[in-house]
């Protein structure tokens, strides 16, 4: 079958008798006028009740909210307690510059070996008088909070 | 006023152009009730879009394209209610041997797709081109192409000698 076979056969059966077409404009001008009335009712209706469901949510959240009573207490503005991470303590000794005599550990910077470890533990028997060790003043040793050591005298 | 001037140009596109859209419709559906149905719709929509169109110069063209589009969505509307309509029974207009013909070509194009067959009624009963189809259907000119192929290839394998000597015989009467 070509195209021309397919235009003649269409054109046959355009000339052939048709049914009496039922359909006039008055009818489609009507039915028109119709869905238009319809379309027009919904829009109104349908803009009505839009407007009042705006309407009536306005009063529900100025009238009816600020009467409530408050949900909860208010959280205190600032840093939460007790949620950090303790803070951590460094562990590692520190090796302190060896004592020098005469000197004091004032110009050294802080040191966490503890003092009793250099030097050793007084062997005076308990009533004697201990050894006078400096006629220097006594100043208390800067140590590191870590080291935990009361102030004690150094060499 | 606007609706009364709409109202008188509508009538008289309607006259002229109600005769050639019913066919066009009778050519797409293959039975002249739902083609009825179809030219309702489409006029119906013709007449709702009117006072909006901003071209009524091409308003023969603006009524085909709303026919073929309608007689598109209602066919895809069919087939997912698996409804399918038919006149045989009620309508046996006279004409006897032309009523045949009608009938053997019918039964080719009824193999058709509802696509396939909006192609081929366009190109080859309205003289449209590739792409004047194609902005009708609103697809592209590659598948008004495909479609149309296809279309000739299947009623070709139908028809085939039966169309040949139904064609020889619709020429001798005519």
């Amino acid at each position: 079958m070509g195209d021309d076979d397919l235009k003649r056969t269409f054109e046959k059966l355009h000339a052939a008798p048709m049914p009496v077409r039922a359909l006039t404009a008055d009818d489609v001008i009507r039915s028109g006028e119709a869905v238009r009335r319809r379309r027009r009712t919904v829009a109104v209706v349908a803009s009505g009740v839009g407007t009042t469901a705006v309407v009536a949510a306005a009063l529900v959240v100025l009238v009816i909210r600020p009467g409530s009573p408050p949900v909860g207490p208010v959280d205190p503005a600032g840093p939460s307690i007790g949620t950090s991470a303790p803070l951590t303590v460094p562990t590692t000794p520190e090796v302190s510059p060896p004592a020098v005599p005469g000197r004091t550990s004032e110009t050294t910077p802080s040191t966490t070996t503890p003092v009793e470890q250099e030097h050793p533990v007084n062997t005076t028997p308990p009533g004697a008088e201990p050894p006078a060790t400096s006629d220097v003043p006594v100043a208390p040793v800067e140590t590191s909070p870590a080291a935990g050591t009361s102030p004690t005298t150094t060499r | 006023m606007i609706d009364s001037t709409w109202n008188a140009e509508f009538t008289r596109h309607f006259d002229r152009s109600a005769d050639s859209m019913r066919f066009t419709a009778y050519l797409l559906c293959g039975n002249w009730h739902e083609a009825e149905d179809v030219v309702q719709a489409a006029f119906l929509k013709l007449y709702l879009a009117g006072p909006k169109l901003a071209d009524r110069e091409g308003l023969a063209a603006y009524t085909r394209k709303i026919v073929v589009r309608t007689f598109l969505a209602e066919r895809r509307r069919l087939r997912w209610r698996r409804e399918k309509l038919t006149d045989a029974p009620p309508e046996m207009p006279g004409g006897g041997e032309q009523v045949e013909d009608r009938l053997v070509v019918w039964q080719a194009m009824s193999v058709l797709g509802a696509r396939q067959r909006a192609v081929l009624v366009l190109r080859f009963w309205h003289d449209l081109g590739v792409e004047e189809t194609a902005s009708a259907l609103g697809c592209s000119t590659g598948t008004v192409k495909s479609q149309s192929a296809r279309g000739l290839a299947t009623l070709r394998q139908r028809l085939g000698p039966q169309y040949a000597d139904l064609w020889q015989e619709v020429s001798r009467r005519g």
